[in-house]
């Protein structure tokens, strides 16, 4: 993984994901454009090691282009070092070198024995998200789906629907909440 | 509404969308996520794979036109019809293997902008309420798609179910049916 992918429509490739997991522990050895306010130059190529993110704000600078995919693949790596772990701590040792965490163990007093087997499901009930969705307005659910399954960004979902981009986030945040609000309790059909 | 958990989702809306985060807030987030504490990321993670899989199996949205549901028939899906007789309701077959259940209800929807959908248990107590139902007027009907489940699930509970139709300028709202589950 050199990092060095360039942005593709809908398929990324795992090199971008991986250069902003190692952010997190080890910095990588070249940084990505910074995404929304910064000047979109790549950063200067810096020691792998030496500049780890002892220092917090350059990593929160040094985020990836498309950091949206960064959610998934962090849990993913996770669940797979605590999987791969359970079998074979070799695995584990070398997941956890190959995206640089082990920084991140050290720095909050956690070792290889605290992390955690999530062996949950990876999915909510399609039925009850079907249900849950069902009850947003149609403004939200234009802002979930294009967020989520069209991967189209804040000001191409205000484009299309014609508001700002801060109503836009206003209104995924609310609906989130509302989701997760409404996933928490019964289907809907039988809370009688 | 709002408790710690949705403020943790909101922030890391932020953080992957490419708001403002604070500094530390990236480690913190991975930290938590290997010592196996961060249950927004874990929402989120199922969140995002489910919309995605509903939306490939066109389950996503609950209301369709009639173009989309011959879409959906010619995907290859199995998907059964069940043609709603509102005056005189009989309980719909759910026997045997389907993944998706469409519910037609042959409406008049001429001069209607907007319905809405609310659900009621018998004893008056509002179940829930479906806004903005998506419809094409041309159609005469509207098409409530859902997931097997979904459909034994809602077959399952006596309700009554009263849909809403808007004028055009949305200054009135009258009652378009009235369905009480058989």
């Amino acid at each position: 993984m050199t990092g060095t992918s360039t942005r593709s429509s809908k398929g990324r490739s795992t090199a971008i994901v991986t250069r902003s997991v190692r952010c997190a522990g080890v910095c990588s050895p070249r940084f990505a454009p910074s995404r929304g306010g910064g000047s979109g130059r790549p950063r200067p190529r810096t020691s792998p090691r030496r500049h780890c993110c002892s220092s917090s704000s350059r990593c929160a600078r040094a985020r990836i282009r498309e950091p949206e995919r960064l959610a998934s693949f962090a849990l993913g790596i996770c669940r797979n070092l605590a999987r791969e772990g359970a079998r074979v701590d070799e695995r584990r040792r070398a997941l956890l070198e190959k995206y640089g965490l082990r920084a991140l163990l050290e720095k909050y007093g956690l070792t290889e024995s605290d992390l955690v087997d999530a062996r949950g499901p990876l999915e909510v009930q399609r039925s009850h998200l079907e249900d849950c969705f069902s009850q947003l307005t149609e403004r939200a659910r234009k802002v979930i789906r294009a967020t989520f399954c069209d991967e189209e960004s804040d000001a191409e979902i205000a484009a299309a629907i014609g508001i700002s981009d801060s109503n836009v986030r206003v209104i995924r945040h609310r609906s989130l909440a509302a989701l997760r609000n409404c996933l928490e309790g019964p289907i809907s059909w039988v809370q009688q | 509404m709002k408790n710690d958990l949705d403020s943790a989702i909101a922030r890391l809306d932020d953080y992957v969308r490419g708001g403002e985060i604070e500094p530390d807030y990236e480690e913190d987030l991975f930290a938590r996520a290997l010592a196996g504490n961060a249950p927004e990321l874990d929402f989120r993670t199922r969140l995002e794979n489910t919309l995605r899989s509903m939306a490939k199996r066109g389950t996503l949205d609950l209301w369709r036109t009639a173009r989309e549901v011959e879409e959906l028939v010619a995907s290859g899906r199995r998907v059964r019809i069940f043609d709603i007789d509102l005056a005189n309701p009989t309980p719909p077959d759910l026997s045997g293997d389907f993944d998706i259940f469409v519910t037609k209800v042959s409406i008049d929807l001429t001069g209607i902008r907007r319905c809405d959908l609310e659900v009621f248990t018998l004893d008056g107590r509002l179940l829930k309420k479906i806004p903005d139902i998506a419809f094409d007027p041309d159609d005469g009907a509207l098409f409530l798609c859902c997931e097997a489940e979904l459909a034994r699930v809602s077959a399952s509970v006596k309700a009554v179910s009263r849909l809403w139709g808007w004028s055009e300028d949305e200054s009135e709202r009258r009652l378009l049916a009235e369905y009480v589950s058989p």
